[in-house]
């Protein structure tokens, strides 16, 4: 058997057993014999997306924003469309709303961080350059399985 | 049913003087593997598994080892029964059915009841296994001890509850230190190594620095899934996996205590 070493170990013995032994013992049984046909974890693995890129690259194009009214207002307009000539108009409206709200509850207005998040939100939709670029992500997501999945069918060879 | 068989070794007394593990003792020579050879590791396969107690930290170290053993078990079939060699992607035990690539082309193989599945796959545990051959790990002395004299190449090794024997604090000690010169050693002995352990600042640094692949797992009781969050070194991102608990429950034993 194995004894406790202590801090030195000196002159203690540690018997091991003589070999590894290779053991095989049946299943447990455990009354689940009738599992219903669920995938096993390394099918699991290998049919989950591959969504990290993606989703890296989402992250990215749609920024969020520690105020929380910033988010709620900002979120839909960055998947919109501001037309060109509404682009000045809708960031003046935003920023000169805000910097009112955050008066109304403090004195303590950050200037910066609205005139640039609306900023930063207006420009991602300005002609609609934001949902553009979250179809063509996606399409070249969509593009690469379909060519994983034409690999593995052994299709295109 | 327990059934024992014994690994040929030269003829070795395994009594080795614990002070002395730094002195070069004869080391026995490897136990044959011929079996089961795997060409060398070009890196290093740790995978490190986290996650709260409870949560299917061993479990999902059981279903790696099962899952790997099941696929290399198609291979063997594929090898001795019908005479090809193929890529085993995945293999389902409910309906028998393997998917393999061979000659480049996905196929669908149907593995008959009769087959007994059988694989020379050389799995080390120091939690008990069921339903797989292993060869039981019974403390982490052994392990260590086992892995510097050879014993431990060529195969799987899962390490449940590392932080009994990497533990971060006793990493000073003999059997600490000892451990620390072997972990970035694992490819070399073209091993697969699971650590199991409830949280990463739990063992050794030096333990630490080795796995490539980070899992953490969470357990929803009401579906009975396991959620893995997957990271690979160099990778961005995170995969997030979810498997069905009840498929392996049978292959191990989760109220198994290990203390030494």
């Amino acid at each position: 058997m194995v004894q406790n070493r202590g801090e030195s170990g000196e002159g203690e013995q540690l018997d091991l057993i003589k070999e590894p032994i290779v053991l095989e013992e049946q299943e447990r049984e455990l009354g689940l014999e009738d599992l219903p046909n669920q995938q096993t974890l390394d099918e699991a693995e290998q049919e989950a997306p591959h969504e990290t890129d993606l989703q890296t690259v989402e992250r990215h194009l749609h920024p969020k924003f520690k105020d929380n009214r910033m988010n709620e207002v900002g979120q839909p307009i960055m998947a919109s469309r501001v037309f060109p000539d509404n682009y000045l108009d809708l960031n003046y409206l935003l920023t000169m709303y805000m910097i009112e709200e955050q008066a109304e509850k403090s004195n303590d207005v950050d200037f910066l961080a609205i005139v640039t998040g609306n900023q930063v939100v207006t420009s991602i939709a300005y002609e609609g350059r934001g949902r553009a670029d979250d179809l063509e992500v996606a399409g070249v997501a969509h593009e690469a399985d379909m060519e994983k999945l034409s690999k593995e069918l052994g299709l295109g060879e | 049913m327990v059934t024992q068989t014994i690994i040929k070794t030269p003829e070795n007394p395994r009594t080795l003087a614990l002070g002395s593990v730094n002195e070069r003792k004869p080391i026995p020579a490897i136990p044959s593997s011929d079996a089961y050879r795997r060409p060398p590791f070009s890196e290093s396969h740790v995978t490190i598994i986290e996650g709260d107690p409870r949560q299917g930290k061993t479990e999902t170290g059981v279903a790696r080892i099962r899952d790997a053993y099941d696929k290399d078990c198609i291979r063997v079939y594929c090898q001795t029964m019908l005479h090809i060699n193929c890529e085993v992607k995945t293999y389902n035990r409910h309906t028998r059915i393997a998917r393999v690539r061979y000659n480049g082309k996905l196929k669908q193989l149907r593995i008959p009841e009769s087959y007994k599945m059988r694989s020379p796959m050389k799995i080390f545990s120091n939690t008990p296994l069921y339903g797989i051959p292993y060869i039981f790990v019974p403390s982490f002395e052994h392990l260590m001890v086992w892995l510097k004299a050879g014993y431990i190449v060529n195969g799987w090794l899962l390490v449940d509850e590392a932080q009994v024997g990497m533990n971060a604090r006793a990493c000073m000690t003999e059997l600490g230190k000892e451990l620390g010169k072997l972990y970035h050693q694992f490819g070399k002995m073209q091993l697969d190594v699971i650590v199991v352990v409830p949280m990463a600042r739990m063992v050794d640094y030096l333990a630490r620095t080795v796995p490539n692949e980070r899992i953490h797992c969470t357990y929803d009781e009401k579906t009975k899934k396991i959620t893995l969050t997957i990271r690979k070194k160099g990778i961005t991102g995170e995969r997030i996996v979810k498997y069905y608990a009840p498929e392996y429950w049978k292959n191990y034993d989760t109220g198994r205590r290990i203390t030494e």
